[in-house]
């Protein structure tokens, strides 16, 4: 029930509105003023919620078709580096296939295509930082510190991602990480697994 | 939107201003824009391996007195888990219908953990047509109790009579 304030009222709105202002002649003004403060509250709090998720480091694709392993005890991508997928019949690289394993020969311990592959990334990473130390001589001369992420579908052969690490490991990369998707310790799926 | 401010003086004037919002407005839409399409919705998780246990570049270090208990093996096989650091003193867990054992393997890295509480190395094997999950599942079991020093190695099945 609305509350009035003790007085005189006008027994009708028009009539109202003449006595209040009698030079708008009893027309209806065709302006509303809109209340904006509610909307930039709202704006304000979205800026600051997509602010704390940013990531300047970007995200790291899944490639489609792929479903990663669970586990409880990963825990989140500390490096960036080159992405190795290794999928029924094909590995990548990057997202460009290096070699489909039927035409490989099995028995081979690692894959040739994907050593010479890594081994040329690993000699443009050597080939910056000499380039960076003979502009600042004073910089750190660190050994190699290859990281790499390796994604696997979770039916594939292990022997397949093994192959893959050898090769990996013979081009000098030794420090893996295999994309799994985070379990929640009561079961519960956690992301990933996106394409 | 107005802004009041307080006057004194005896007239009394009008000090409320009119805030102009829609550069804000405007500020924000763009802000909201470019952070929904930079925004990562999917955070990626991962296990990490350091297949060089030691930087081969390091002189290797003298061999320490006493020898170093043999490091904890996980085998993966077709037909089972095998777990141990001796062959006569490991254990064998034999595949259950269609699934592995991972409960009895988890009991027995958590009672090697009991008695080699500062170990950290773990030698995972899988041998040929072992899936992937499996190896997964295997790492994850061990990091669960501290073993962080991983190697993975595998080859041809082997025989399962090495293993009881």
């Amino acid at each position: 029930m609305p509350v009035f304030t003790p007085g005189r009222h006008p027994a009708y709105e028009p009539i109202g509105r003449l006595r209040s202002n009698p030079l708008s002649g009893g027309k209806k003004s065709g302006f509303t003023e809109l209340n904006l403060t509610a909307m930039v509250d709202m704006f304000t709090v979205i800026v600051i919620f997509l602010l704390q998720s940013f990531s300047g480091e970007g995200e790291v694709q899944v490639h489609k078709n792929l479903t990663l392993p669970d586990s409880e005890e990963a825990g989140p991508l500390a490096e960036r580096g080159p992405i190795i997928v290794v999928m029924h019949d094909e590995v990548l690289l990057d997202g460009d296939v290096v070699a489909s394993l039927e035409d490989e020969a099995a028995d081979e311990p690692g894959i040739s295509a994907l050593t010479e592959k890594l081994v040329k990334i690993r000699d443009a990473n050597n080939e910056v930082e000499e380039e960076l130390r003979r502009r600042d001589p004073s910089r750190e001369v660190k050994p190699f510190d290859g990281h790499l992420i390796v994604q696997a579908d979770e039916e594939t052969d292990f022997k397949l991602v093994r192959r893959a690490i050898f090769s990996a490991n013979e081009a000098g990369w030794t420090h893996l990480q295999f994309s799994v998707t985070k379990l929640m310790a009561n079961g519960g799926g956690g992301g990933g697994g996106e394409g | 939107m107005g802004v009041s401010v307080e006057g004194g003086g005896g007239r009394r004037k009008n000090l409320n201003a009119n805030l102009n919002l829609v550069p804000f407005i405007d500020l924000l839409s763009v802000c909201i824009t470019f952070l929904i399409a930079t925004a990562v919705w999917v955070e990626l998780s991962s296990l990490p391996v350091d297949q060089a246990l030691s930087d081969p570049n390091t002189p290797p270090a003298p061999p320490p007195d006493p020898p170093p208990p043999p490091p904890l093996t996980v085998h993966v096989r077709a037909d089972g888990v095998w777990v141990g650091r001796k062959v006569e003193e490991g254990r064998n867990f034999a595949v259950v219908g269609e699934s592995y054992d991972w409960g009895g393997v988890e009991t027995e890295i958590e009672s090697d953990r009991r008695a080699y509480p500062d170990e950290e190395q773990v030698v995972i094997v899988t041998d040929d047509g072992v899936e992937y999950q499996h190896m997964i599942h295997a790492l994850d079991l061990t990091r669960k109790f501290e073993y962080t020093k991983s190697l993975l190695g595998g080859g041809p099945p082997a025989p399962s009579t090495a293993v009881r």
